[in-house]
């Protein structure tokens, strides 16, 4: 069995999973609930009531899984390693999906930074091969930097050709 | 002026182009003018006034002029400001009246260059070219229309060996660069050879323009072949004559290679097959260069060609998809029939007893003339696409010129697509059912395919676009090899120690296959709750229930007989699917009622993964997945639950070797 690639992505990504999470989870919640909350008082109806608790619920479930449950999980089984001469990346808890990307075929790399990783003063890479994109998130944003210029001085061997 | 020279299409763009927006145009006039002009005319036969009828003619007829003038006004402006050319890197496209639009494609991102002719195209011998590139994150087609077919061999010729000159400095410069560290002499020499080669390819094939980058790659020692002097970029040897045709026709037979007159037929080495029937008006109509075709030139050699025989031909048409549905439809004309005779003599009995009425026997009666009316009409409609394949596929030729692959075929409709044997990006061997039955496949190379914007709007409509390039459309699996070697030889070396699935497959194979994703099973299951439901509802009507019930046995027997297929399918999967791989090339074969292998060399996997659920970890199997850019956004071939030690070395594989 190959053993797992050695670099894990900086921890602060949970929380940067976790706020991300949160939002969407509540703004959805809102969204919904808002609607069978003002249809309760309006009427007093029963099922309305019943409808925005069962949909509380889910918000709460939710919660503990998406902000409690898979961040540390997921951060565990994140994986990277910048070889020689390429880039080996495992993930995934469910399906646990392992990488092999030659710089060879790497036609350009970026760093990208959001609003929230950039108030956890995170960045991400992202290299593009001719056929899609891989994305590591959450590295520091010196390590992102080195990850970047590293891909792209390998990637500039490649071949343009496809 | 010492720009690069302007190229403009031909002016069938004008007539032509307002032709055909013309003739759509006046279908749509003659419709409207039937139907106006008719209630105005009934109404003057009523007693109305008939000046009004004149009056009504007389203003369409003239809408309908000033309409076609407009379009051809514009067709006319549209030409003007229509034009191509061909810088030192790269070939541009202007277009545009109002909003101007031009498009630069590097000859490096040249994918491949396609041509298509419509039969009023070929009369005229004009014919639209696409040029599909790769880059970014979308793959773009160019297209270039009404070109003299001349031009468009010309141009064609002119991007693939423009390509292969920067390709060829760029080697260059790269030996260059790799040689200075090393020693000083060495890298002179690697420069001279490299510059000796570009020189004689500038001869050859074209003179390359001033500024061309093998130039400066060549800079130290003097080159052998001087370029033209900067500000004279047409090539010389082109007849002067003819404004703003820089005159290909007159190109010079290039020395080095046989001069071939014109499109050269089958008898060429390694022709396999005898050819058919139409392959003589196939080859009367591209012989026939047109109107304004121009004359015919040199091409460069060809190395390896062939067509298809009469009866590869007439089977293409009998084995193709509309001729598979065509049997299964009859066959279930034919089931659903009888079932309907059987199951009226059962609840008809039941139903009436001794006195059924009359009408009721009729029917009876009426479904085997139903029936084989039914028959009669598949099978006109299965000669329709057998004829339509058949000239479809008429004079298709498939030859390797060059680094090029080249197919062409369509009597009506004339396609002509060319690809560097660089671009190619797999092989694809396909077996449909019936085709698998009778040992015959079709081989196809993948490639990047781009669409032009029009395509793209099309596409959301959900309209099918041709994917890869199909070399041969029905050969004998035990011809393919041959054939392969011959098109196709850097793809020869295919590996052959083929990796099967281990035991654990069958048995997940079979639980997907019948049950999660079995549409058997879920149809049965569906059967199931809906009989019970109306079981529970109609307890009090037991007559209909008891056909109800009867209908459900039926059912449930359909089911069977699927779930009973996709075992087989199952079964089959796992006898006949695995991988290879060796140094340079891997294969992935993916069997069942259908067999699809796919083989591709390992500098065109842009990446691979392997991949598990929970429940592949329990088995020790994993999915492993190689993605090459063919197709439009990449493909992905896969090939689930291999044994999870094989999925591991050959992700090992994936990784670059070092250079030793």
């Amino acid at each position: 069995m190959k053993e797992l690639p050695k670099n894990q992505l900086s921890p602060k990504i949970k929380r940067v999973w976790r706020l991300n999470d949160l939002i969407w989870l509540t703004l959805t919640f809102l969204l919904c609930a808002v609607i069978f909350g003002a249809v309760y008082l309006a009427s007093l109806e029963l099922w309305s009531l019943i409808v925005a608790l069962i949909m509380l619920a889910l918000y709460v479930l939710g919660i503990i899984i998406f902000v409690v449950v898979i961040p540390p999980i997921r951060h565990i089984r994140w994986r990277y390693e910048v070889n020689e001469d390429f880039l080996d990346i495992a993930r995934g808890i469910i399906w646990k999906r392992r990488f092999i990307i030659p710089f060879i075929r790497v036609q350009h790399t970026d760093t990208h930074q959001g609003p929230i990783l950039r108030a956890f003063k995170l960045s991400s890479v992202t290299v593009s091969t001719a056929a899609g994109n891989h994305s590591i998130p959450g590295l520091d944003c010196e390590t992102a930097e080195q990850l970047r210029d590293r891909a792209a001085e390998l990637a500039r061997i490649a071949q343009e050709d496809v | 002026m010492n720009e690069t020279p302007r190229f403009k299409v031909h002016n069938s763009y004008i007539w032509l182009g307002g032709l055909q927006a013309g003739l759509s145009l006046l279908f749509f006039f003659v419709i409207i003018y039937i139907s106006v002009v008719g209630s105005v005319a009934a109404d003057a036969a009523m007693g109305g006034n008939s000046a009004v009828f004149v009056v009504v003619a007389g203003i369409l007829l003239i809408l309908f002029l000033v309409i076609v003038a407009l379009v051809f006004l514009l067709q006319y402006f549209g030409y003007k400001h229509l034009w191509y050319e061909l810088n030192d890197n790269e070939f541009s496209l202007y277009s545009g009246i109002f909003s101007k639009k031009r498009v630069h494609v590097p000859y490096q991102r040249v994918q491949s260059v396609n041509q298509r002719a419509t039969l009023i195209q070929r009369i005229a011998g004009v014919c639209t070219i696409h040029i599909d590139t790769a880059g970014g994150a979308q793959n773009k087609a160019v297209m270039v229309p009404y070109l003299r077919k001349s031009d468009a061999e010309w141009l064609r010729t002119q991007l693939f060996y423009r390509k292969q000159l920067i390709n060829e400095a760029h080697a260059a410069s790269v030996a260059a660069s790799s040689a200075t560290a090393g020693a000083a002499v060495a890298g002179v020499t690697a420069v001279g050879v490299a510059a000796a080669t570009a020189g004689v390819s500038e001869a050859s094939y074209l003179p390359a323009p001033a500024g061309q980058p093998v130039v400066s790659a060549a800079a130290m020692p003097p080159p052998p072949a001087p370029p033209p002097p900067a500000g004279l970029p047409v090539q010389p040897g082109f007849a002067p004559g003819a404004p703003g045709y820089p005159a290909q026709p007159g190109y010079p037979a290039q020395p080095g290679f046989p001069a071939q007159p014109g499109f050269p037929q089958h008898p060429l080495p390694g022709a396999p097959g005898a050819g058919n029937v139409l392959d003589a008006p196939a080859a009367a109509m591209s012989g026939m260069r047109g109107a304004f075709g121009g004359t015919g030139f040199d091409l460069g050699a060809v190395s390896y060609t062939y067509g298809l025989s009469n009866k590869q031909l007439i089977l293409t048409g009998m084995s193709n998809s509309s001729g598979f549905a065509m049997i299964i439809l009859t066959v279930l004309a034919t089931l659903i029939s009888l079932g309907a005779v059987v199951i009226q003599a059962i609840i008809g009995d039941q139903f009436f007893g001794e006195g059924a009425p009359p009408a009721f026997e009729s029917v009876g009666f009426m479904i085997p003339v139903l029936l084989g009316g039914f028959i009669i009409m598949v099978l006109f409609f299965w000669i329709l696409s057998i004829i339509g394949t058949c000239i479809n596929y008429g004079g298709y030729t498939a030859r390797r010129r060059g680094s090029r692959i080249e197919v062409e075929y369509g009597i009506i409709q004339h396609r002509f697509d060319g690809v560097d044997i660089d671009r190619v990006q797999s092989v694809i061997i396909k077996q449909s059912f019936l085709r698998k039955l009778i040992g015959y496949c079709e081989v196809s190379l993948g490639k990047i395919d781009a669409l032009t914007d029009v395509q793209k709007q099309n596409n959301t409509q959900g309209a099918v676009v041709q994917r890869g390039l199909m070399v041969h459309p029905f050969v004998k699996k035990s011809r393919v090899p041959e054939i392969l070697a011959g098109l196709v030889p850097e793809f020869a070396d295919v590996p052959q120690d083929v990796i099967k699935l281990p035991k654990v497959s069958l048995r997940r194979a079979l639980i997907r296959r019948c049950i999660v994703l079995g549409s058997g099973f879920w149809f049965a299951v569906t059967v199931a709750i809906v009989q019970v439901i109306l079981n529970l509802a109609l307890s009090d009507d037991p007559d209909t229930l008891t056909a109800l019930n009867v209908i459900a046995v039926v059912l449930y027997l359909i089911c069977a007989l699927i779930l009973v297929f996709d075992a087989i399918g199952a079964v089959l999967w796992y006898r006949r699917s695995g991988f290879a791989y060796n140094r340079n090339f891997m294969q992935i074969a993916n069997s069942g009622f259908s067999f699809e292998s796919v083989s591709f060399p390992r500098k065109k996997i842009q990446f691979g993964y392997i991949k598990s659920n929970p429940f592949q970890r329990l088995s020790k199997v994993m999915t492993i997945t190689a993605r090459t850019a063919a197709g439009i956004a990449g493909t992905n071939v896969r090939l689930l639950d291999v044994h999870e030690a094989d999925a591991q070395v050959w992700l090992s594989w994936l990784e670059p070797r070092r250079r030793t």
